[in-house]
């Protein structure tokens, strides 16, 4: 009863902890072997390793622990000069830290140590045997608790640092610790207070209407734009908390690519920049996966091993740029490589290959080099280890949209790669396009929208068995959203609305009845039950009147339309030409 | 009787392990700080400290510059500290104990381990 136990929150934060101190021991091995030895960067790891020792010695995880006395043993010894880290070296330092961080990882999830760690213990054990101390060669079997190690083996506690680090007063922290789950129900509070605050403004538009020669209504106008105003800055605080940097997401990067390269014999230079930039946590936690894959592909598709490169005249070390920026309400992330390119006559073959596109389809290049986001598509023509495994972009594509993003490739072939990922930079309120049909709201987010316009039912015209509607240039398939939801159709006199949604290239006129305005929208999550159910629906929301009004999934849109829009990209081609 | 205790260690983990730990003493205050120079602060701020759990390695300032800082305050000299050290440094604990230090704990240590110290030090207060 007096002693610990380790409850959920425990090993969440341990984790978490845990997590950034790999960051470190990362960072600092990879710095090293780019750069050789720098004792401050040795010394700046020591104290990373010994907190994970300390906190994974308080949750009975030995074999981490002992594993990184281990390291922290290696550390001190270079740090004394008595180790030279060889670039032979570097492998197994890194080989250990993949298997600590799978360590870490299956602890924090699984409450106990799953992942042996004795063959990577007797590893380091190995290379601490080598240094040029004498050390004792047992106790390296997992388990055995080491005998106490000579104090000369470990460096002073940092003094040499201490007059620069005492005036780094802005390094304290003042930090709070919150469950995210506890900032997710703040939010939804503001949420509902942003629609209290419709509602309000309606009720006094409405009561200065009936009352106009009385202050009553004038007054409450007054004070509920005084709401309005705190209610928007709450929002904005509340928000501004729930954004990280993606440097969170970046910093595993260096790493990864390091060893991608080293597989495939490539040189390979991964330049971060805007790692500062501040996106909501739950795009954070989503985006990682995906970008994975795309560092992946870049570093297998892309970049061209040395040989190749210096053939072609370029510099055998190749270079992936991956930069964030925030542009308004979004947050653009682009991964540029100064690789092979893509072909895009390459990229048609095997379209037509995989029967993606048919023979007779015609593609701008721009446009045919979209299609590796189609799903079934693998540019290369043997699997590789590194992207090969059966998944293509088109994943990247699909969890992208899931974040209600974009992305896009540019490409030279030859020159280089680039592609570029919009993302909002919060999931939890959207501005979105309110619209009606047959007497329903619907909830469209303004971000997918390229324009609205009126038109009439003579207008339509129908092409291979869809209706279309011919905008400028642009033969545009359309949706009719009552009978997507199965709603009375509406009465012929009325009028109709086409609200032309686009996902990359490709667009669809969603057709609806009145256009009821913009406004922002706070997002509900449907029951799982309801969502499956419902076709291409996002999300809900409630409105000032207290109406619950679909969110409607336009990528699921396109979706589901996809052979019949290539009808609708088809008859596009044949009416530029005809 | 413990009114406020004072934390200082880098690490969020042993904080909530501490925070769990000190919900036996009724009415006791945990004050938290991550490394020496926020402890400092945070003796500037509250009156009345009791006691004070000290790691030695942390970043910024480390327990063995913040026990010396300590020393030269008559205020705090008559603060009692735990060290509560990581193994592998039992150097530094020790040079902890010549600057005044009551007492030492290694991590990992057990509940009872600390609640045992605890109540010895206070005790002889």
């Amino acid at each position: 009863m007096s002693e610990f136990q380790v409850s959920p929150e425990l090993l969440s934060i341990y984790l978490e902890d845990a997590r950034g101190h790999l960051e470190s021991l990362d960072h600092c091995l990879l710095t090293l072997e780019r750069e050789g030895h720098d004792p401050e960067l040795v010394a700046a790891v020591l104290g990373p390793l010994h907190t994970l020792k300390g906190n994974s010695g308080m949750l009975g995880l030995a074999a981490i622990k002992d594993y990184v006395h281990r390291l922290e043993d290696v550390f001190a010894q270079v740090s004394d000069g008595n180790l030279r880290l060889e670039p032979s070296l570097f492998d197994r330092l890194f080989a250990g830290a993949t298997a600590l961080r799978e360590a870490v990882e299956l602890a924090g999830r699984e409450k106990a140590e799953q992942r042996d760690l004795t063959r990577e213990i007797a590893m380091l054990d190995q290379i601490i045997r080598g240094a040029a101390s004498p050390r004792p060669a047992g106790a390296a079997a997992a388990g055995v608790p080491l005998p106490a190690p000579a104090p000369a083996a470990h460096p002073q506690p940092a003094e040499g640092r201490k007059g620069g680090e005492l005036r780094n007063v802005a390094a304290r922290s003042n930090i709070v610790r919150v469950d995210f789950a506890q900032l997710d129900n703040l939010l939804n509070l503001v949420g509902e207070l942003i629609i209290y605050r419709t509602k309000l403004h309606r009720a006094g538009q409405e009561l200065a209407a009936r009352l106009p020669e009385r202050d009553a209504g004038r007054e409450l106008l007054d004070a509920v734009q005084h709401v309005a105003g705190v209610s928007s800055q709450l929002q904005e605080t509340v928000m501004d908390v729930r954004m990280l940097p993606v440097r969170q997401v970046f910093e595993r990067f260096p790493r990864l690519v390091r060893d991608l390269a080293r597989q495939q014999g490539k040189e390979i230079e991964l330049i971060l920049e805007g790692e500062g930039t501040r996106v909501d946590k739950a795009i954070i936690d989503e985006i990682g996966e995906p970008l994975v894959h795309m560092i992946r592909n870049s570093v297998d598709h892309g970049i061209e091993p040395p040989q190749l490169r210096v053939a072609h005249g370029k510099t055998p070390t190749g270079t992936i740029l991956l930069s964030a920026s925030q542009e308004s309400s979004q947050v653009v992330i682009t991964i540029m490589d100064d690789g092979a390119g893509i072909d895009p006559a390459h990229v048609r073959r095997k379209a037509i290959e995989r029967g993606i596109l048919k023979p007779d389809d015609s593609l701008s290049d721009r446009d045919a080099m979209q299609l590796i986001f189609s799903q079934g598509f693998s540019t290369t023509d043997a699997v590789t280890e590194v992207s090969g495994r059966g998944v293509g972009l088109d994943v990247v594509l699909k969890a992208i949209e899931r974040l209600n993003g974009l992305v896009e490739v540019e490409s030279v072939p030859g020159v280089g790669s680039k592609f570029i990922i919009q993302l909002p930079l919060t999931l939890a309120i959207i501005s979105a396009l309110l619209v009606g049909v047959s007497g329903e709201s619907y909830a469209i987010p303004l971000s997918t929208v390229v324009e609205s316009l009126k038109f009439e039912e003579r207008e339509v015209h129908r092409i291979n068995g869809r209706d279309t509607l011919r905008i400028r240039e642009r033969i545009v398939p359309l949706v009719r959203l009552a009978e997507l939801f199965g709603l009375p159709a509406a009465n012929p006199a009325a009028r109709s609305y086409a609200v032309v949604l686009g996902r990359g290239d490709k667009r669809i006129g969603l057709v609806v009845h009145q256009l009821c305005g913009q406004q922002e929208v706070v997002i509900k999550a449907l029951d799982p039950a309801v969502s499956g159910a419902a076709f291409a629906v996002a999300g809900a929301t409630i409105m000032g009147d207290g109406r619950v009004v679909l969110i409607l999934d336009v990528a699921s849109l396109f979706e589901g339309r996809k052979q019949a829009l290539l009808h609708g990209r088809r008859a596009t081609a044949a009416g530029v030409e005809g | 009787m413990l009114r406020k205790i004072l934390a200082v260690d880098d690490s969020a983990l042993i904080h909530q392990m501490y925070k769990l730990f000190l919900s036996r003493y009724k009415n006791c205050k945990l004050i938290s700080a991550m490394n020496g120079l926020e402890a400092l602060d945070k003796l500037a701020q509250e009156e009345n400290i009791d006691l004070i759990l000290l790691d030695i390695n942390m970043p910024v300032m480390n327990g063995l510059e913040f026990l010396q800082r300590l020393q030269k305050e008559p205020a705090y000299q008559s603060i009692p500290v735990i060290i509560i050290s990581t193994e592998g440094k039992e150097e530094d604990t020790i040079r902890g104990l010549k600057m005044g230090a009551k007492g030492y704990v290694k991590k990992p240590f057990q509940a009872s381990e600390l609640h045992g110290l605890i109540e010895k030090i206070t005790a002889a207060e």
